[in-house]
């Protein structure tokens, strides 16, 4: 399933209401709703990445409006008629599926095709920075000439009455499906004590959307009563997000674009409702411009200037369907609503898995994924397969040990947010550094550890910026296998050379991180100097953000040799035979990897592998299969060592390896991470233990440590 | 998502119609009173009677349902009234909506006919289902089917409209529905009539039914006597049927019956790129029957882990595309899994999951050892040699290791290690499960000895981003005794313990001009380039074609039986066919890159790909012949003798691979790719591509 590309197969929102003279459709976005308008859905194709890549934004929105308007243009209407026939069309939207399924051709139509898009989209731009404006315009004639009343030919009437529920079927979700179209929201209904909330415990009553919006909303519950405006007799308001979802993954679109937009839309306009009368004001202001302009084109661009509530939904349409985020301005306050996309993986997605090019591989990715903060990719075709470990109780603040990689350049973000320019959050953006981590930069802002994190939460969650282990020349890259080289390179190439215009370029740069016939090397080992360290370790965190290298990291388990067992079982026969036959079988709790049977295999001195067949009968016939004897035991979770594994760490320790007083507390310190699970990095980064000590260490236990690198 | 093939099951089913009178309401629901009607407490008494008469097996069934949904019901119907029969314009379309924690979905039905009291007769079978606990998709076709059915069975015979006992859907005396049918009806279904008739046998139909059948359809009496005689019968049966056996068939009389069966709905399968390789997890062979799509049953054979879609479709000579549409099938029904070429030269790099090799009771690391496990003369023998095309149908056992490995190692192994602790002597089994190697393997007492599992564990995690398979191997030699690399690597692949590193050419001077922004020039560029080149390299690139077929009809008999492993690229055997054909198209695309006149390329690139099919037999031909990229060049003097028109076809044609190469480098293909697509050896398209300046190699 292509759960990690966004689809939020949104095809217009409906704003119903219901007054005492009954149900009534008071706006629809976009104008037209029929089949015919929504095939070729160019429309306001904007880039869903970050709005840093304006240079892809202008590409397609270009080419969108160019598309839906230019019908005389020779050019166009001939290739239209190509891509129908040969059905490839949404191949090339980057807002379809199909983009990113691969194409159906064999690869040299495929590559033929894309040279060609390519220096059309250049022709186009060229031509159309001349005439922007004139094109706009065009767009939206079209748009609204092939107006027709009914919504996917239902007469809205009909389906007026059918989205405004009963009663008893609002204050709840609501989801209607007729044929392929989901009608999805929920409708807010006045209490009989004609309070739009609940006075009391209104809180309890919810059960499908998040707590904290309600919370959010809950200061205050008393409805303003002042307005002196005459009412409109609204009992209930309906905002109908209208959906086509794939049919397998219907539920998981429905789900998410309720859980994430409508509910807390929803609910944002209800408290605007209860406090400020916001609903019933807009409606009326419609209602107004309704009666005064008949002509459908005017009407249109009047009721987006005149009415803040059509322009909220004009905003949020355009937005979520381009799978951005869409801030929107309700009765004058800004909120933001955003569908997450999954840009994060903890492991490699199978070869037939599509997702968003440039997502970022880390298993550092774990220690997010039960915020809720991140969205993490699915890597299997059939659901989910994996689950994440729990590091540890304090993970809350195992973030603070880490760097944040803004996504954007730090002042258009500022100024994205809409912050104070000498704000906390302000000041914060312009001194993170993806170098330091977040201890250091509470440190040096001198801001609260709480308030550091909850900025990092906010910009991840935003999509501005994503943690990574703070960068060192000391650490380990290697290209992503998940980098977007056939797919963005091409792009990024330019990108990279304005940035770094003295930096060799983007292709040789991978290649210095693409290592020949050797391990993967430190960072350090490609930077040509001191001076260029900077810069350097610049480029690096470019190439972090765009997808294109990721950190290796080092995961070790302890590894018991067959002589230590050995002396070990020499030892214990040596104290007493019968006690340690009773140990080692209370104390079997399987958390070693052994060849065989655990139990047995303790029972047995002589680690001859007695469960399975001896070798002699092998031997009568023809090539001989044996298995090697085990020697070596890995030891899966030192942390929860059984007896005789503990036995066994000492023997290493203060026999065969007679580490020092202080490595042998660096070496207890370190134990339980030698699990293949938390990384040599991060634990340098979190235990109060030098490089130095951690090297001296493993130098002198070398033959006992088994050591894996990967993301 | 759930990944079984569990459906979420009923909750309840009802049926509902809009009645004259009374409007909209439940005729008949299962389990009972599971959705509150408010006549409902009026009817519950009667309801409770008429239960005594089913037979008791369904009784308990219902009882419990009953208890636990006595006070509230599921949802009050009065609230939905409006969804379940929707006005008439919204009618006859699937709907669902969504009530307290149920969803509930249909088919309402509007039709329209003069004999009915209000003009028309409305109803709608409704399957209620849990709201958030899944995806209940596979029950919607069967659903909009059901009600389409009843639709055209009342059409004809007012199927359903008649049951009702006081027909009251019927307009007073309107087409003869006499008062007689009536009461007939009233007379036969006092108190438990409906109920009790649905447990009677289908022969003993009730005399109003067939009464009503000849009085309202005269035309159809005679031949075709609707029997459906309870719609709560049906119901039933249906909500047994499904829950539990996920289908059902219930006739309704001779020619009609309501057949339900549930299919799990799978994801739609990405498009697979040519040099990916399909491995099958299932025994294909097996599967094949005489409705087969016979691109399918050609290629089948050669799905073998070996070869790419690119390769099969030549070997089994079938179109590119369509060959890609039956593995993207296979894939789609989880027969197949992909996995790269596998060469040498290819690097291969732990995953995050490598810690996996080491848990789960050590059950991977077993089967791991199983699979991978070899003789030395093995690895000449049977182990690269048992999977190739032509042995492939002589062993059974072949269809080879996916999630549930089915290989003669693994099964053989496997038992060896499972069994092993209760039988002594379990081993034997190993051998005789695998004929091929007792009978290839030369040398009759070879000791196999199977790796330890940690030196598995260590030979996976010694695989590293800047080593080839190659130079892994020369590393860990000693270690690599017994063990299969190619299974080793594909096992480890396959179950996402390490990954494959792909590598992409980088070349600087595209790299520049791309940087400079003018892509354009650097095709012109490329354009008066390639000319001049072409012409210096023909003699070199002629001697290789010839060769190939002069040779390439001996070293087929030969590669089969002398194939070994070797350090060549494996995939240099594709040695480029593409001949004769291409010589028009070529002039057309150079062309076309010099004038950026795309419309026509873009036509052009079409029109290839017939061409391109008739072209395959050539590869098959060639493709088999496995060592040509080291034996050629000697040779290759001795061959060079041929006319000029030979001369200039290969000139044309390598100035179209050319092309194609440059193609592909701009699109940023990896290495895999472009030999695939160029049918060369990585060592071939290296050099083509030095040809064209320097560029980088990037793994990732």
């Amino acid at each position: 399933m292509s759960f990690n590309l966004p689809n939020p197969s949104l095809l217009g929102v409906l704003l119903v209401i219901s007054t005492h003279s009954g149900p009534q459709l008071a706006y629809k976005y976009p104008p037209s709703l029929n089949e015919s308008s929504n095939i070729p859905k160019f429309k306001d194709v904007n880039n869903w990445h970050y709005s840093s890549e304006e240079e892809d934004d202008d590409d397609d929105e270009l080419y969108g409006q160019q598309s839906s308007s230019d019908d005389s243009d020779q050019e166009f209407t001939k290739r239209d008629l190509y891509e129908y026939s040969s059905g490839t069309n949404s191949a090339w939207d980057t807002h379809h599926i199909d983009y990113y399924l691969g194409t159906k051709l064999d690869l040299l139509s495929f590559l033929d095709e894309q040279n060609q898009r390519r220096s059309y989209l250049n022709k186009v731009k060229r031509a159309a920075t001349a005439n922007k404006s004139s094109t706009k315009k065009t767009t939206a004639k079209t748009e609204v000439s092939n107006t027709d009343n009914t919504i996917y030919g239902i007469d809205p009437a009909y389906l007026c009455e059918m989205l405004a529920p009963p009663k008893k079927m609002c204050n709840t979700r609501f989801e209607l499906t007729i044929e392929n179209k989901v009608f999805l929201g929920l409708p807010i209904h006045k209490y009989d004590d004609g309070h739009w909330r609940k006075p009391s415990e209104k809180n309890k009553s919810y059960h499908d959307h998040d707590g904290d919006i309600d919370n959010e909303l809950a200061e205050d519950p008393k409805p303003d009563d002042s307005p002196s405006k005459p009412r409109l007799s609204l009992n209930m308001f309906h905002l109908v997000f209208i959906m086509n979802p794939p049919m397998i993954e219907s539920n998981y679109r429905i789900d998410e674009m309720f859980h994430y937009v409508i509910s807390r839309l929803s609910l944002v306009l209800r408290y605007e409702q209860s406090k400020h009368d916001y609903i019933c004001d807009q409606v009326k202001s419609i209602l107004t411009i309704k009666d005064q302009y008949t002509d459908e084109e005017e009407l249109q661009t009047k009721l987006l200037e005149k009415s803040s509530l059509c322009k909220l939904i004009h905003d949020c349409y355009n937005s979520i369907t381009t799978s951005k985020i869409a801030n929107l301005l309700i009765n004058g306050k800004l909120r933001s609503f955003q569908i997450p996309i999954k840009t994060e993986f903890h492991s490699l997605p199978d070869s037939t898995v599509p997702y968003i090019p440039g997502s970022y591989l880390s298993s550092t990715t774990n220690l997010l994924n039960n915020t809720g903060l991140i969205n993490i990719g699915e890597t299997s075709r059939y659901g989910h397969t994996f689950n994440a470990f729990r590091e540890d109780d304090e993970e809350e603040d195992v973030i603070m040990y880490f760097a944040l990689l803004l996504l954007d350049e730090p002042e258009s973000m500022i100024r994205d947010i809409k912050t104070d320019k000498q704000s906390n959050m302000a000041n914060f953006i312009r001194m993170v550094d993806s170098r330091q981590s977040l201890f250091k930069l509470s440190a040096r802002l001198k801001l609260d550890i709480m308030q550091i994190k909850s900025f990092a939460y906010h910009l991840i969650y935003w999509r501005r910026a994503r943690i990574i282990q703070p960068l060192s020349t000391r650490s380990v890259f290697i290209v992503s296998p998940m980098a977007p080289i056939s797919l963005k390179l091409i792009d990024d190439i330019v990108l990279f050379k304005e940035k770094f215009p003295t930096l060799p370029s983007l292709p040789h740069f991978l290649k210095l991180l693409s290592p020949q016939s050797r391990k993967p090397q430190q960072f350090a080992s490609i930077i040509p100097s001191k001076d260029h360290r900077e810069s350097y370790l610049q480029a690096l965190a470019w190439l972090i953000r765009f997808g294109y290298v990721t950190q290796l990291q080092t995961f070790i388990w302890l590894k018991i040799s067959r002589n230590i067992k050995i002396k070990v079982e020499e030892d214990l026969e040596n104290e007493n035979l019968n006690k340690k036959k009773k140990k080692s079988l209370t104390t079997s709790t399987d958390n070693t990897f052994k060849p065989t049977d655990n139990t047995s295999k303790r029972d047995q001195g002589k680690h001859s592998l007695v469960t399975s067949p001896p070798e002699q009968p092998l031997k009568t016939t023809l090539p001989t299969v044996t298995l090697t004897e085990e020697d070596d035991t890995i030891i899966l979770d030192p942390g929860r060592a059984s007896n005789l594994e503990r036995k066994w760490i000492n023997k290493i320790i203060f026999e065969e390896c007679k580490l020092s007083s202080e490595l042998t507390t660096v070496f207890y310190k370190l134990l339980k991470y030698m699990n293949g699970k938390s990384s040599l990095e991060l634990l340098l980064l979190k235990e109060n233990i030098s490089i130095l000590e951690l090297r001296k260490l493993l130098f002198e236990i070398e033959d006992y440590i088994i050591s894996v690198r990967h993301w | 998502m759930d990944v079984s093939d569990g459906f979420i099951p009923i909750v309840a089913v009802f049926y509902a119609v809009f009645h004259p009178t009374e409007g909209t309401k439940i005729i008949h629901q299962v389990p009972e009173n599971s959705i509150v009607t408010t006549s409902h407490q009026r009817t519950k008494v009667v309801k409770n009677v008429s239960r005594l008469s089913m037979d008791s097996t369904n009784s308990d069934s219902r009882q419990r349902q009953e208890d636990e949904d006595e006070d509230d019901g599921l949802f009050n119907f009065d609230t939905v009234k409006n969804y379940v029969i929707p006005k008439p314009q919204l009618c006859n379309r699937l709907i669902s909506f969504k009530i307290n924690k149920y969803k509930v979905i249909g088919y309402p039905v509007n039709m329209e006919n003069p004999r009915y009291s209000r003009n028309s007769f409305s109803f709608n079978f409704c399957f209620v289902f849990p709201y958030d606990k899944g995806d209940i998709s596979p029950y919607e076709p069967a659903i909009k089917r059901m009600g389409q059915m009843f639709q055209v069975l009342e059409e004809q015979n007012f199927m359903l409209s008649k049951l009702d006992k006081d027909n009251s859907f019927f307009k007073k005396g309107s087409t003869g529905l006499s008062s007689n049918g009536a009461s007939s009806d009233i007379s036969n279904n006092i108190n438990i009539g409906i109920d009790l008739e649905s447990y009677t046998n289908a022969t003993s139909m009730s005399p109003a039914a067939s009464n009503d059948a000849t009085v309202n359809a005269p035309g159809h009496s005679k031949t075709k006597r609707i029997s459906l005689s309870s719609i709560e019968s049906l119901v039933h049966q249906i909500y047994q049927d499904l829950n539990n056996y996920s289908e059902c068939c219930i006739p309704l009389d001779s020619s009609n019956s309501v057949d339900i069966k549930l299919f799990p709905i799978l994801p739609a399968p990405i498009n697979l790129k040519a040099y990916q390789v399909p491995i099958a997890t299932v025994k294909l062979n097996s599967l094949v029957d005489v409705n087969w799509d016979p691109t399918m049953v050609k290629i089948l054979p050669f799905i073998n882990g070996l070869n790419s879609v690119k390769r099969i479709s030549e070997l089994a000579n079938a179109n590119y595309l369509l060959t890609k549409q039956c593995i993207q099938h296979l894939m789609h029904y989880k027969c197949i899994e992909i996995i790269d070429i596998f060469q040498f030269s290819n690097i291969y790099a732990p995953t995050n999951h490598i810690g996996d090799f080491l848990k789960i009771n050590g059950k991977m690391a077993e089967e791991c050892q199983a699979y991978v496990v070899t003789s030395e003369s093995n690895i000449e023998g049977s182990s690269y040699f048992s999977h190739t095309p032509s042995t492939y149908h002589n062993n059974n056992t072949s269809s080879f290791h996916g999630s549930n490995s089915v290989s003669p190692y693994s099964t053989a192994g496997l038992k060896y290690d499972s069994v092993s602790s209760s039988y002594p002597k379990p081993s034997s089994s190993y051998l005789s499960k695998s004929p091929k190697t007792v009978g290839n393997s030369p040398n009759i007492s070879v000791n196999v000895k199977v790796p330890t599992k940690t030196t598995l564990f260590y030979l996976y995690r010694s695989l590293n981003q800047g080593q080839t398979v190659k130079e892994w191997y020369i590393q860990h030699r000693k270690l690599l005794t017994s063990i299969d690399i190619r299974r080793f690597i594909n096992f480890g692949v396959l179950r996402g313990i390490i990954y494959r590193v792909h590598s992409y050419p980088l070349v600087n001077s595209l790299t520049r001009s791309i940087e400079s922004g003018d892509l354009a020039q650097y095709d012109e560029f490329l354009g008066s380039y390639k000319e001049k080149k072409s012409k210096k390299k023909v003699k070199v690139k002629h001697t290789d074609e010839s060769l190939l077929k002069t040779k390439v009809n001996e070293q087929t008999i030969k590669t089969d039986n002398k194939r070994k492993v070797s350090f060549s690229y494996s995939q240099s055997n594709l040695h480029d066919a593409r001949k004769s054909g291409f010589s028009s198209r070529e002039v057309i695309l150079e062309n076309d890159s010099e004038d950026e006149d795309e419309e026509e390329e873009e036509g052009e690139g079409h029109l290839v790909h017939p061409r391109s099919r008739t072209i395959s037999r050539n590869s098959f031909a060639s493709s088999t012949g496995l060592k040509y990229a080291s034996g050629g060049e000697e040779n290759a003097i001795e061959d060079s003798s041929d006319d000029d028109n030979e001369v200039s076809e290969e000139k044309e044609q390598e100035k179209a691979q050319l092309l194609d190469l440059v193609k592909m480098l701009k699109g940023y293909q990896s290495f895999d790719s472009i030999c695939t697509e160029l049918q060369k050896s990585r060592f071939e398209v290296e050099k083509m591509i030095e040809k064209l300046g320097s560029y980088n190699s990037v793994s990732s």
